[in-house]
């Protein structure tokens, strides 16, 4: 009896002093990885929409596990939208930002967020060449996958040797594009 | 002399990764660079010295029944503090250790030595064959990396190493390339070993 009731002490005193520890420890990290996920979000944004820090203002209109919609606004006109979207890719999920013009013509850029893909096929997909191709292709919701230099705005060529990565982002371009307008429709403007 | 000893055995002789084949885990996930690799041993020193310090103190009043219970609460303190610590003034590096720093809770070097070592040990001696044995750890992880990173990427803690000639080998990068390597290290390490003994 005696030491199943030191057992239990002597736990239990850990267990508090390690959750007074971490919570003490908690108070100052915490508010730093919510800068930097902010400064992160402003960094992405400025490189997909082309936003301008010092004039510009961004406006969240709405947030979901895999999607993300802000918009860019420029002394009271809005400038751009940007969307985060996310899907499966080849071996994970793949997190991606890209910018729209408002009136939802053209792609301005497109920039990869988070992805664990084949490193040096389906990785590929972070690198320029690649992600440039994307500068200006029309934001339809309906581009098409095509495995020859492209030819139309509303063609993607895809990486040779990762055709699965390759359909992934571009499912979730689409996707994504088709979900934001219906959110604006709806009234989220 | 003893205490001299009880650090440097972990360097070579017992080695935790390359002759007791422990932590694998990490030496096979986050070797595919050196920055990663770095990162990694900075955040198991931490915790392995810290956690080595704090149950060679409290080794005595802990029953003997819950005292895996309590060393698990000890370094499951040290990983997160590790982990958040990461997340707030490395975020890069955070992201790209991804899962495997909040997994150096169940990394067996860690919980090795203080069931083997410092529940039985003072202060200082724990203190030092955590210390020993973090370079040990150390000098894997640096081996592995260094030899997975010039060979995959043909580079070094992305400083470029070998010239516009070489074609990245990049199967050094990936998981197989992981096994590789810690074979041929695991046999060179064990031959020379045998080697001096011999």
């Amino acid at each position: 009896m005696k030491d199943s009731l030191k057992m239990i002490a002597v736990l239990t005193f850990f267990a508090v002093l390690s959750g007074g520890i971490l919570g003490w420890f908690n108070t100052f990290t915490q508010k730093k990885v919510e800068e930097n996920k902010l400064r992160e979000l402003l960094r992405s944004l400025q490189a997909v929409t082309g936003m301008n820090p010092d004039t510009d203002t961004y406006e969240l209109v709405k947030k979901d596990k895999d999607f993300e919609l802000y918009k860019i606004l420029s002394g009271g006109q809005v400038k751009a939208y940007a969307i985060v979207g996310e899907g499966n890719g080849y071996q994970d999920k793949i997190r991606l930002i890209f910018g729209v013009e408002p009136d939802f013509s053209r792609i301005i850029a497109l920039k990869i967020l988070e992805e664990k893909e084949t490193p040096g096929l389906g990785a590929r997909i972070e690198e320029e060449d690649y992600l440039n191709q994307w500068k200006g292709k029309v934001a339809s919701g309906e581009l098409r996958l095509v495995k020859t230099p492209t030819e139309s705005p509303d063609e993607v060529q895809a990486i040779s040797g990762a055709t699965i990565s390759s359909t992934a982002v571009l499912d979730i371009v689409n996707k994504s594009v088709a979900r934001a307008k219906k959110i604006l429709k709806e009234g989220g403007k | 002399m003893n205490l001299w000893k009880e650090f440097i055995k972990g360097w070579w002789k017992e080695n935790p990764v390359f002759v007791m084949v422990l932590g694998m885990c990490p030496t096979l996930a986050v070797t595919n660079s050196v920055k990663n690799a770095i990162g990694m041993i900075g955040a198991v020193a931490f915790v392995l010295i810290g956690s080595s310090f704090i149950v060679s103190i409290i080794r005595k009043m802990v029953p003997n029944q819950v005292r895996i219970a309590t060393f698990i609460v000890v370094i499951a303190t040290f990983v997160t503090m590790a982990d958040r610590y990461l997340a707030a003034y490395y975020p890069d590096l955070s992201r790209a250790l991804g899962p495997y720093v909040p997994l150096i809770v169940v990394n067996c070097i860690i919980l090795g030595r203080q069931e083997a070592f410092a529940s039985k040990n003072g202060i200082l001696a724990s203190v030092l064959d955590a210390l020993g044995m973090s370079i040990g750890f150390g000098i894997a992880l640096m081996l592995m990396s260094s030899v997975r990173e010039i060979l995959g990427s043909g580079t070094w803690l992305g400083m470029k190493v070998l010239g516009n000639w070489y074609i990245p080998w990049q199967v050094m990068i990936l998981p197989a390339g992981a096994f590789f390597v810690l074979g041929f290290l695991i046999w060179g390490f064990n031959s020379v070993n045998k080697a001096f003994k011999g």
